[in-house]
């Protein structure tokens, strides 16, 4: 494949990712941005830990028509 | 919002600029060969943006780091955080979260390398400098204390002694005792002598009563009077002679120091008193003494004589009534020199400088012990010494009065007790008048400096009148002294001039209380943004590779009118920019403050540390 179709294929994804839209590729699946909040957990030590919040590309497989 | 496949092919044709068929052409060749390549179990990389990977018959992708980094932005760098520590360092460490200002204001750019370095407005510095400051102004006052010692060393000296303690403490004798000894001995000639002087007079009244009675009787009854006469001369003259050499040991070195201090009004005055008294003194006693010398003094006295002598009852008698004139007119003379060395005295004790008249008096009593113990011997030789008198008469009365001795000093062995009385009693009144003074004075500090100081004088001023060794007794006191002066000097120039680091406990209270509210201010969701130092929380809301996104973001931000800050950290050699809203003292605080932010603020943040 073309690197430079590559880069740009790239670009749009990541751009409309970071705009919090998601994208559909036919044949693919969807890429979009997920917002995990930030979350109170225990550590080895039994010390109460906060967790930061992240924001996260997630790709969702198309399902295959039947 | 959703970006379909038409929609992204219109995206991508216009990134690549080419036209849509041809980039669709493109596009699906690209995903035929991911599904192709994962499903032969091949991972499929695209350079900056992830890996498809097929993993148990379902296709799954990686981000690249880059990417991940880029799409989580806002909380890049954030490493998790363990709340009781938080806490704990919050709550234990109250006292650092009082913030310093940064050079920095407005939108503040902190960085974590310029945080920590050493700023000359943080309070460390500042304490330095002012430590600096207040060890040179120590320095300076100690300097100054000093030079205040040494003028207060010069003002401690007797003459400009305030409360007058040290003026007496020091020399007792030369001013103080002398002064209430001159009282006293006002006192004493106006209401009369001690009673050992009553008794003393009373009996030389006495004597001559009966002297002057026996001119009036018989010649037995004067042969009695002038054996009693002639007994009380002679235990009159052993007296003197004990006294004149008490008076000589005592007044030697005191006519030493008075000669130098001596003015020469004062000597001319004591001079001309004495050179009356005892001219005075020195006729009669060439007119005691000339019946035995011929000559025209003896003619003239002679002349005069016999008004003395027609007092006389018998002719027969004259050589022994001359006699006895002899030696009424020595007892004459003894009164008179008495009264004149009391008359001295009195003066001496009444000038501030009395070493001046006793040297004055010293020097001419001291040729005066031949003629005093030529009274012990028989007229004959008496008279002798009055032709030696008459020879001095030509020359010089004064000098002649200078050989009879001065009874009158005699008393100074016996007023030493008086003055001793007096001394004590004036250091009681003085003592008192310290007291009263000091009750008066509504400082406390110089009233315990000089309340053991009185007490240390009196007992001081009790040895001094008992040894009457003055040089010893000027050092002890003044030594004693300077330090409480000082001392006093010391605390009122370290109240004047000294910064008050300790403080009382109003200041601490209230500058403890303006810097609460000034750190108060300072802390807030709102406002404009604070440079701080120490432990300072944030709601970050974003995280960003470069410092230019982050300012977008902050100018943003404080268009909502919300307190925003850009903070610089390094994670993983990496450097983000962090945005935080508001400024908190804990991280409590900004945890409930995130709960008040706008959207998307408010379900996208996470309350950290800044600095």
């Amino acid at each position: 494949m073309d690197r430079v179709f590559e880069k740009a294929f790239m670009a749009v994804v990541r751009k409309q990712v970071l705009l919090n839209n998601t994208v559909t590729l036919e044949g693919l699946g969807s890429f979009k941005l997920e917002h995990i909040k930030q979350k109170a957990s225990k550590s080895d030590a039994g010390n109460a830990v906060m967790t930061p919040p992240k924001d996260v590309i997630v790709f969702k497989q198309q399902k295959e028509k039947k | 919002m959703k970006i379909t496949h038409a929609k992204f092919l219109k995206l991508l044709s216009a990134e690549l600029g080419q036209d849509e068929k041809i980039t669709g052409i493109h596009l699906n060749g690209l995903i035929s060969e991911i599904i192709n390549s994962t499903e032969d179990g091949k991972p499929y990389k695209i350079e900056g943006f992830g890996t498809f990977l097929r993993k148990d018959g379902e296709l799954q992708f990686s981000a690249d780091d880059r990417l991940a980094a880029e799409i989580n932005y806002n909380y890049e760098g954030m490493p998790d955080i363990d709340v009781n520590e938080a806490k704990s360092v919050v709550d234990d460490e109250l006292d650092e979260t009082t913030q310093k200002p940064l050079k920095k204001a407005g939108t503040i750019i902190v960085d974590e390398g310029v945080a920590n370095e050493p700023d000359v407005t943080e309070e460390g510095s500042a304490e330095t400098i002012s430590e600096r400051h207040s060890d040179t102004s120590r320095d300076s006052t100690r300097e100054e204390v000093n030079e205040t010692e040494g003028a207060l060393q010069e003002e401690l000296s007797p003459e400009e002694d305030p409360f007058g303690i040290k003026e007496d403490e020091v020399s007792p004798k030369t001013s103080f005792s002398f002064d209430e000894s001159a009282d006293e001995n006002e006192i004493i000639k106006d209401d009369g002598a001690p009673e050992a002087e009553v008794e003393g007079h009373d009996a030389d009244e006495d004597v001559f009563a009966e002297v002057l009675e026996s001119d009036d009787t018989d010649s037995g009854v004067k042969n009695e009077a002038d054996a009693k006469l002639d007994s009380f001369i002679a235990s009159r003259v052993s007296k003197t002679d004990q006294a004149e050499n008490v008076d000589d040991t005592e007044a030697k070195p005191e006519a030493e120091e008075g000669l130098t201090n001596k003015s020469q009004t004062e000597s001319e005055e004591e001079y001309i008193d004495l050179d009356e008294a005892l001219t005075y003194s020195a006729e009669s006693d060439v007119s005691a003494n000339s019946p035995s010398e011929d000559g025209p003094a003896d003619e003239e006295i002679k002349a005069d004589e016999p008004e003395h002598e027609l007092s006389g009852t018998d002719d027969s008698e004259s050589e022994l009534d001359f006699t006895k004139m002899d030696q009424r007119e020595n007892a004459d003379e003894t009164t008179q020199k008495q009264n004149l060395a009391d008359a001295a005295s009195q003066k001496t004790v009444k000038k501030p400088e009395p070493v001046i008249k006793v040297g004055s008096i010293v020097g001419k009593k001291t040729p005066a012990v031949p003629p005093v113990k030529s009274k012990d011997k028989p007229a004959d030789e008496f008279k002798a010494a009055g032709v030696a008198a008459e020879a001095v008469e030509g020359s010089d009365a004064q000098e002649a009065a200078k050989e009879r001795p001065l009874p009158g000093d005699r008393r100074k062995g016996e007023s030493n007790f008086a003055v001793v009385i007096i001394t004590v009693a004036a250091v009681v009144l003085i003592a008192a008048g310290v007291w009263w003074y000091l009750g008066s004075q509504p400082e406390p500090l110089p009233t315990a400096g000089i309340l053991p100081e009185a007490g240390l004088s009196q007992a001081m001023l009790d040895e001094v009148t008992e040894n009457e060794d003055v040089p010893a007794v000027i050092s002890e006191p003044a030594e004693t002294a300077e330090p409480t002066q000082a001392e006093l000097d010391l605390a009122a120039a370290t109240n004047w001039e000294e910064p008050r680091p300790v403080g009382s406990r109003a200041e601490a209270s209230s500058s403890e209380t303006v810097a609460e509210s000034q750190s108060a201010s300072r802390f807030g969701l709102r406002g404009e943004a604070q440079p701080m130092e120490g432990r300072v929380f944030s709601i970050v809301v974003h995280s960003l590779p470069n410092r230019v996104d982050g300012n977008i973001q902050c100018d943003e931000i404080a268009r909502l009118d919300l307190r925003c800050v850009v903070v610089e950290a390094r994670v993983n050699n990496r450097i983000t920019y962090r945005v935080g809203i508001g400024q908190f003292e804990t991280f409590a605080e900004a945890q409930r403050q995130a709960a008040q932010l706008p959207e998307p603020y408010r379900s996208r943040n996470f309350p950290a540390r800044i600095n």
